[in-house]
């Protein structure tokens, strides 16, 4: 549930709301160019010039003796002896009388690659701390030792300087500062990105659907999805327009969404969801573009093949992360984009992961520790328990209570409980909430799986690849094995990492090269530990490999009947208050009273205002 | 050291002036002009920073003169900062402390034009200023008390030209504004 003040929720008391809005930040850049870029220059010491390359940087506005920059409004700071937290470039150099250097600083961005694909330009902000900027300036484009583009600024006088122009083959960024805005001051650059940013709002977003999933079981994957259509009057957005932006779509780009409602006479923002571009469309005969995007998981679609055998075990924390930096993920907030829960550090396993997807693998991981695994609002993969039951707060919780725990409430409930604020009710529901039954659930049975080495190598693979020049690949073996070994003829290994399932070699090469891998294969043995509800019904089985341990799968059993004993899923259909997340608990009118639902699915449609669609699991 | 005349009298207004005018030189500087910029009153310089620093300088020189014994207050001043030095929280906390050692070795009531905690607001600036020409007066009290003649650093204002046409005697006048 997002915070919000009072004024929004007794906004959401009227009978008609005030006017809600929502804004659409398009931040058009490749992610990977922008992270691995290397800035240099000249600085002085408490200078972070790596800082220019990161989003959303907040610049500590310390004083200097530079004329006229330490202003006496109070809203500087005083530079700390170490640990200077957010700076950007600052350069070492003073401009002159006129504001002119005698020697141009000059700022160098080394990009980790060529980038051979249209970029829409790029967006540098100067001091953004003290509001001074360069007035003349070049950007300079090379690509290797040859200058591919020059942009050349002259009397700018903004701090904020987008360029929207079309970029292409280049490998570094140059920048020559000739003038700036004020004398004997030092040249600052608080960001630059390798994109514009483009924003929508109410003005031109036609429409919305924004939906979320995720399960208290992880027995799916969460998903966040968001689709949007825009007006393409102008057809900026048809693949014909030379001239338009489709060129410098890309997908991944990254798209932050925020929700709005007016209150007082300001608007009050809360964030909606940090997703990904993954697909666009501009009908020809169309008036708007439509675009879709998914949330980090899009990320983790690659196959982890670097799961090991670890018989002394791993905490399915370190699992987690290892998966999780396999990955190459993007950095929301200049930070790993994932925030796993403590009480995954004491839950262990000695199973490799399967041959399965990143995001599968960390389902598994968030299965077998009783978490659920979501995406918040931020962009964060999230792996947490969620408590089942509880009678503190029904709130989702973190931090606060640990994996696979129960806690049950009262079957009445009391008016002394802090409840929820958020409620679904006659109010603001368009109809009363349809129900289903689940069928009656008799027993969970969960697999322990016991992992065994055979006593004896074998061959585990044998295969001809044609290799020209050196190659590096993976190999998967036919089996699972440990003390694997390698051979390799007609070709040269340069180098080798062996896991439980496949391998990782380079080899050098012209022509076919046999490959023969040997090791000893890994088996495994199940035994089910089963959970009885007390009733006759269907059998729920939870098989998971990374369940390697009887006691954790007792607690496993346990918590997935907690939560399965609750028949009754619910469908909603309300006037809808967007600060609700999926796996929030909120409190829904029936014709009978009132019970709480654990939300797992919950879609947001908005065209002028805002709907809600939602299902649950009546957890009263 | 020599006093240097403080600056006590910065408002708010001196900060938007400051900004406004800041904003001014920006727009010539764009359009190829160059002004004739200045310190601003608004704004922390290096004449100021060299000015309260000397300033305590001359307060400390008095302590040890007063108390040749004193060791507590032994305080560096750097009177030599330039456009591209960058004074960092031990620069800023070395002066406000010395000005609280100097008050709590002369019993100044706490109540009575506080040090700052910082120098970052215009007041913040006059009240360290004001601490300066209050410390000074209370030394040159408690001097004046030990001696009843004319003390040198009660003309060190003048120029020669003031007082060279002054006897020993009519000296004491100018020192009482006479």
């Amino acid at each position: 549930m997002q915070s919000v003040s009072v004024g929004w929720k007794d906004n959401q008391q009227k009978t008609l709301v005030n006017e809600s809005f929502i804004e659409i930040e398009l931040g058009l850049i490749d992610p990977a160019i922008q992270e691995n870029a290397t800035p240099s220059a000249d600085v002085v010491h408490f200078s972070n010039i790596g800082q220019i390359l990161e989003e959303d940087l907040k610049i500590a506005p310390y004083v200097t003796l530079e004329q006229n920059l330490w202003l006496l409004d109070g809203k500087k700071q005083i530079l700390p002896t170490d640990n200077y937290g957010n700076t950007g470039y600052i350069g070492s150099v003073l401009s002159g009388a006129d504001g002119g250097f005698d020697l141009p600083p000059v700022v160098s961005v080394q990009l980790p690659q060529l980038v051979d694909v249209y970029l829409p330009g790029l967006t540098l902000e100067w001091d953004q701390a003290h509001g001074d900027y360069a007035v003349d300036f070049d950007i300079n484009l090379y690509n290797g030792e040859i200058l591919s583009d020059r942009i050349e600024v002259r009397e700018n006088t903004n701090v904020f300087t987008p360029f929207p122009r079309l970029i292409k083959d280049f490998d570094r960024v140059v920048i020559v500062i000739y003038k700036w805005s004020l004398p004997h001051k030092r040249p600052r650059i608080s960001k630059m990105l390798l994109a514009v940013h483009v924003l929508y709002d109410t003005s031109n977003i036609i429409s919305l659907s924004h939906s979320q999933e995720a399960d208290i079981l992880s027995s799916r994957l969460p998903k966040t999805r968001v689709r949007f259509s825009i007006d393409n009057v102008d057809d900026s957005y048809n693949p014909y327009n030379t001239r338009g932006l489709t060129a410098i779509l890309m997908e991944r780009q990254e798209l932050k969404i925020r929700y709005g409602y007016k209150i007082g006479n300001d608007i009050e923002w809360i964030p909606a969801a940090t997703v990904y571009l993954s697909g666009w469309d501009a009908p020809q005969n169309g008036l708007s573009v439509e675009f879709e995007a998914t949330d980090i998981l899009g990320f983790l679609d690659k196959t982890f093949m670097k799961g090991l055998y670890r018989p002394d075990g791993i905490s399915l924390k370190d699992l987690a992360e290892e998966v999780l930096l396999d990955a190459d993920l993007p950095l929301v907030k200049g930070e790993v984009p994932w925030k796993l829960h403590e009480s995954l550090e004491d839950i262990y396993t000695v199973a490799p992961p399967p041959l399965v997807r990143h995001s599968e693998c960390l389902q598994m991981i968030a299965n077998a520790a009783g978490c659920a695994m979501y995406v918040d609002r931020e962009g964060f993969l999230r792996i947490e328990p969620i408590a089942v039951f509880s009678s503190e707060d029904y709130f989702r919780m973190s931090g606060t209570f640990y994996a696979g725990q129960s806690s049950f409430l009262p079957r009445s409930l009391g008016t002394d409980w802090k409840w929820t604020d958020y409620t679904v009710d006659n109010f603001n529901s368009y109809k009363y909430p349809e129900v289903k039954l689940s069928k009656v659930l008799q027993q969970v049975d969960v697999t322990v799986y016991t992992y065994f080495t055979e006593s004896d190598s074998k061959e585990i693979y044998k295969g001809d690849i044609e290799v020209d020049g050196t190659e590096t690949m993976f190999i998967t073996y036919t089996v699972p094995a440990v003390d694997v070994s390698l051979s390799v003829s007609g070709g040269t290994l340069n180098s080798v990492k062996y896991y439980t399932n496949a391998c990782q070699l380079t080899l050098t090469g012209k022509g076919l090269v046999t490959i023969v891998i040997t090791g000893k294969e890994l088996k495994t043995s199940e035994t089910a530990i089963t959970v009885p509800t007390g009733e006759r019904g269907e059998i729920q089985p939870i098989k998971n490999p990374l369940v390697t341990d009887a006691s954790q799968a007792r607690r496993l059993a346990t918590w997935a009947r907690n939560i399965l004993i609750n028949r009754r899923l619910l469908t909603l259909d309300w006037r809808a208050d967007p600060r609700l997340d999926v796996l929030d608990r909120i409190y829904v009118q029936n014709k009978y009273g009132f019970s709480p639902l654990h939300v797992t699915r919950l879609t947001y449609e908005y065209k002028g205002s805002f709907k809600g669609k939602a299902e649950g699991r009546d957890i009263g | 050291m020599r006093w240097i005349a403080t600056v006590t009298d910065r408002t708010q207004r001196d900060v938007d002036e400051a900004l406004s005018k800041l904003a001014e030189w920006r727009r010539w500087i764009s359009v190829g002009l160059v002004p004739e910029t200045h310190e601003l009153k608004g704004c922390l310089n290096v004449s100021d920073l060299n000015r309260i620093e000397n300033n305590l300088g001359y307060l400390i020189e008095l302590v040890k003169g007063l108390d040749p014994e004193e060791t507590e207050i032994d305080y560096y001043v750097k009177i030599d900062w330039s456009i591209a030095d960058i004074p960092n929280i031990s620069d800023i906390e070395r002066i406000l402390g010395a000005l609280r050692d100097i008050r709590v070795k002369y019993d100044i009531p706490l109540s009575q034009t506080p040090v700052p905690d910082t120098m970052l607001y215009f007041d913040d600036i006059n009240r360290v200023e004001e601490n300066l020409n209050l410390l000074r007066s209370k030394l040159i009290e408690i001097a004046r008390s030990r001696t009843e003649g004319l003390l040198w650093l009660e003309l060190e204002a003048h120029t020669w030209g003031d007082i060279e046409n002054h006897t020993w005697e009519t000296l004491v006048n100018i020192r009482e504004g006479e």
